[in-house]
């Protein structure tokens, strides 16, 4: 018999501002925080983001710490903490001791990789910096997550391009099904604003200059963004153990993988990713009200994903909310499907759902109701979030209210 | 003049003043770990334009073997 799993704390740093209210106020008044880069980057021709606002580290961390931390594991563990004291959870504690934290990353500690190489490749420099490898490895903000808040239980970081987290979460959530932990700190991390890294996804052709307008007529491709999202997920025999407050039930995934293109979304791996995810969770398709969207305001993306929530749903597509976030907080990468779901979560919570920002012109092919630019009052009792990647690594995550 | 820059940067890495680092100070006193110990020949390395082998820092006791070393290597130049 599986367990129940509830989420009983939040956290998140995103473009929105560095904690998770900041980003559920600017998710909730249709703000994008998305910016034109202040600093020229170069020959690169990327001109806007969706960045952290600037903060100081040191505020956060001392140097000894910072010494060891990437820009990707400082966002981790800013957002890793603010869940755990959401939770009411307290470092050092035994609860704590015990826990999981499996973090999802889509690029892991480029800022210090490519510092290094920089000043190997282009300085000429004879030698790495001694960090460079504990600092810049993909595990790092598993490790410095664990570090921090004293977790000792399983503890690692996963990679599945922008759902990261989503898979990362989804680890967690079986993990405390199957009966072999009580708590998990889950979610993703990502810093991906270098210029290695920028210049990549300049090459790639799917930013846009404009901003990003997901199932908007107009989209002319993502905006990238940066971030952390955390989420505390406990068994339901813990939380109610201890009067945890609950925010929703976390009631079931589905996974596929399309094994078809590189880059180009496959409808048959994203619908019967979905159809695993109603079927895990036990719900019928008429149950969902409200669906994150992967939504990325790429021309195919964004019809893939509408065609497949027609095709899994029928008729009840039309009734269904759904809206595109990274509109706001941007594509942050693996960070974005953990953003996604503390907002997913956040929407049953407070009964209001938050908009698809920029949406100026409907689009023949993206036929339903994307809650344009406005959020909605609106009670919610089922809700699912969707995150597809390169690659074709589909994953989707059912949250009801808790009752 | 190297020891003065040996001094400058056990107590940069270490975080503490230079008054509370001498040629006797014992490196593991300081609290000198071996993460902690490859920053500093790191950046005495970049210093000095030398490279500091890695088979003699299990020898490395006192800032001032350190210093020795690192005349020695510079002579070797």
């Amino acid at each position: 018999m599986s367990r129940r799993v509830l989420i009983t704390g939040l956290g998140a740093v995103s473009a929105l501002g560095m904690t998770r209210d900041e980003l559920w106020q600017g998710l909730v008044s249709g703000q994008s925080a998305i910016k034109t880069f202040e600093h020229s980057l170069g020959d690169i021709k990327i001109t806007k983001g969706a960045t952290v606002p600037p903060f100081d580290p040191q505020e956060y961390f001392s140097n000894d710490e910072l010494s060891v931390l990437d820009r990707y594991s400082q966002l981790a563990v800013i957002a890793a903490q603010e869940a755990v004291d959401d939770a009411g959870l307290v470092c050092g504690e035994e609860i704590l001791t015990d826990a999981a934290a499996i973090i999802g990353s889509g690029c892991g500690g480029k800022h210090t990789d490519e510092a290094t190489y920089d000043a190997l490749y282009k300085q000429q420099r004879s030698r790495a910096h001694p960090l460079t490898i504990p600092k810049g490895m993909p595990s790092a903000a598993a490790s410095m997550v664990s570090l921090h808040l004293g977790i000792k239980g399983p503890a690692f970081v996963l990679a599945s391009a922008c759902a990261s987290g989503s898979h990362a979460i989804i680890q967690g959530m079986t993990m405390i099904q199957s009966g072999m932990i009580d708590v998990a700190l889950v979610g993703a991390s990502d810093a991906p604003f270098t210029y290695g890294l920028i210049k990549s996804w300049d090459a790639l052709r799917v930013v846009s200059n404009d901003t990003c307008r997901p199932f908007s007529a107009n989209r002319s491709g993502m905006v990238l963004g940066e971030g952390a999202g955390m989420l505390l997920l406990e068994s339901e025999e813990h939380a109610n153990d201890r009067n945890a407050r609950v925010y929703a039930e976390m009631v079931g995934c589905g996974m596929t993988s399309d094994a078809g293109h590189i880059t180009r979304p496959d409808v048959s791996g994203i619908t019967n990713a979905i159809t695993n995810a109603l079927h895990h969770a036990g719900i019928s398709p008429e149950q969902v009200d409200y669906i994150n969207a992967h939504g990325t305001a790429t021309k195919a993306n964004d019809v893939v994903e509408t065609s497949a929530i027609k095709a899994v749903f029928g008729d009840h597509a039309a009734d269904i909310a759904i809206s595109g976030t990274k509109s706001m907080h941007g594509h942050a990468l693996g960070a974005s499907s953990a953003l996604e779901l503390v907002a997913t979560t956040l929407a049953l919570h407070h009964g209001t759902i938050p908009p698809t920002a920029n949406f100026t012109e409907a689009d023949e092919e993206c036929d339903l109701d994307y809650v344009p630019n406005a959020a909605r009052e609106q009670a919610i009792s089922t809700a699912l979030s969707n995150s597809f990647a390169f690659g074709g690594l589909n994953a989707v995550i059912a949250l009801k209210k808790y009752i | 003049m190297s020891l003065d820059k040996v001094i400058q940067a056990v107590a940069k890495n270490m975080r503490c003043d230079i008054e509370d680092v001498s040629a006797d100070s014992n490196l593991a006193d300081l609290g000198i770990d071996s993460l902690k110990a490859i920053n500093i020949l790191f950046d005495l390395e970049e210093e000095f334009d030398i490279e500091i082998p890695n088979d003699i820092i299990a020898d490395l006791v006192t800032v001032r073997d350190i210093e020795t070393t690192i005349t020695r290597l510079l002579e070797q130049k």
